[in-house]
């Protein structure tokens, strides 16, 4: 069984994390669509912090022996699934930047082509 | 009746052979426009092009292949021309094979023509990881859109207005040509392939690297399989 010590460290673990998001969130250095991942996963292991047995309940459930491996399941599902919406988005952002790159080098070949002609009409003013 | 047609070709450091694709395009199909794409060279492509009026975008940052091509085809999409030409900056495309690639799409045989190296009598020598890597998309692709492909990763190529208009909005990227084919297919663009004469290449080297083709194999047959189980998502305009 865990000590009340351990408890109360894992919790205070968690809402330190919890608060760290959430500021970094306040500071606009984390875009509200991807902490929605992390504070999950930081609720989910506050859960099991506070309400000890649920692990045990678990584990019996599912048939495993040792019940905090369920707890390090738990966290590597978290953290695959993190990991996995951070490609999506790094995917679309490489689109988007493909995109974009295109783009910018189409409007800068017409600019450069309305620049001549604008010098030509100048010069031909004079 | 005249068709608004547009090369577009693709450039990454090619100063040692530019000048020579552009000349042979000139010489051979002076009505057509040319259009470099210079996929960020650290070399002076993009100038020589310049120094030669012709046309030249200069990609702000390296895209590869797959988005130079589509930038080519963005350009050609944007300012309307009926037919579009892929054609690499290497040389190894040759201009008095156009008439041939072009020719079934002004019939209106096609929608999308490919010059094949391996088609008819022309015998093309290549060396056997190249051989065995265009075995197997042939195989593949052959069985995918279901007609015989032989030369899935030709980038000489010809596109009407509505393949164009497809693959400006979605063109695989990394190593595109046997995706592309698999896209087109599914989303009912008729393609044929036509026997072409290519050069062996003049300089410069391939875009495939020796330790990247197993990856690039890898790749490129599940890019093919999953494009073709995406639904279409293009309705074909008819012209």
């Amino acid at each position: 069984m865990m000590s009340l010590r351990i408890q109360l460290l894992a919790i205070a673990a968690c809402l330190l994390i919890i608060f760290f998001i959430i500021s970094l969130i306040r500071k606009r250095k984390l875009r509200e669509e991807y902490s929605i991942m992390w504070l999950i996963g930081s609720l989910a292991l506050i859960v099991f912090a506070v309400w000890r047995d649920l692990l045990d309940i678990i584990a019996k459930a599912v048939g495993v022996f040792y019940a905090p491996a369920i707890l390090l399941l738990v966290i590597i599902f978290f953290g695959v699934l993190i990991f996995l919406h951070i490609t999506v988005v790094i995917s679309r952002q490489t689109d988007q930047n493909k995109d974009m790159a295109q783009e910018i080098s189409l409007l800068k070949n017409k600019i450069e082509l309305l620049t001549e002609k604008l010098k030509g009409r100048e010069d031909a003013d004079r | 009746m005249s068709h608004k047609i547009v090369a577009v070709v693709p450039a990454f450091n090619e100063e040692d052979n530019i000048e020579a694709v552009i000349k042979d395009l000139k010489e051979h199909q002076p009505a057509i426009k040319i259009v470099v794409i210079n996929d960020c060279s650290d070399d002076s492509t993009g100038d020589i092009v310049r120094k030669l009026n012709e046309t030249v975008i200069n990609l702000v940052i390296n895209l590869g292949i797959g988005g130079a091509v589509q930038t080519g085809l963005k350009y050609a999409r944007d300012n309307g021309y009926d037919i579009t030409i892929q054609f690499d900056g290497d040389g190894q495309h040759m201009a008095c094979e156009i008439e041939k690639i072009i020719k079934p799409i002004i019939d209106g045989e096609a929608d999308v023509v490919i010059g094949s190296r391996f088609l008819g009598a022309g015998s093309f020598k290549s060396n056997i990881p190249r051989r065995i890597g265009i075995g197997v998309f042939k195989l593949v692709n052959s069985m995918l859109v279901r007609s015989k492909i032989t030369d899935n990763t030709s980038g000489f190529r010809a596109y009407n207005k509505a393949a164009v208009e497809y693959l400006a909005r979605y063109y695989p990227q990394d190593y595109p040509e046997p995706e592309a084919v698999v896209e087109l297919y599914r989303n009912r663009f008729r393609l044929l392939e036509v026997p072409v004469m290519m050069k062996e290449r003049e300089g410069g080297s391939s875009s495939i690297k020796v330790f990247g083709s197993i990856y690039y194999m890898v790749k490129v047959l599940m890019a093919s399989v999953i494009a073709f189980s995406r639904k279409p998502c293009f309705k074909e305009k008819k012209s």
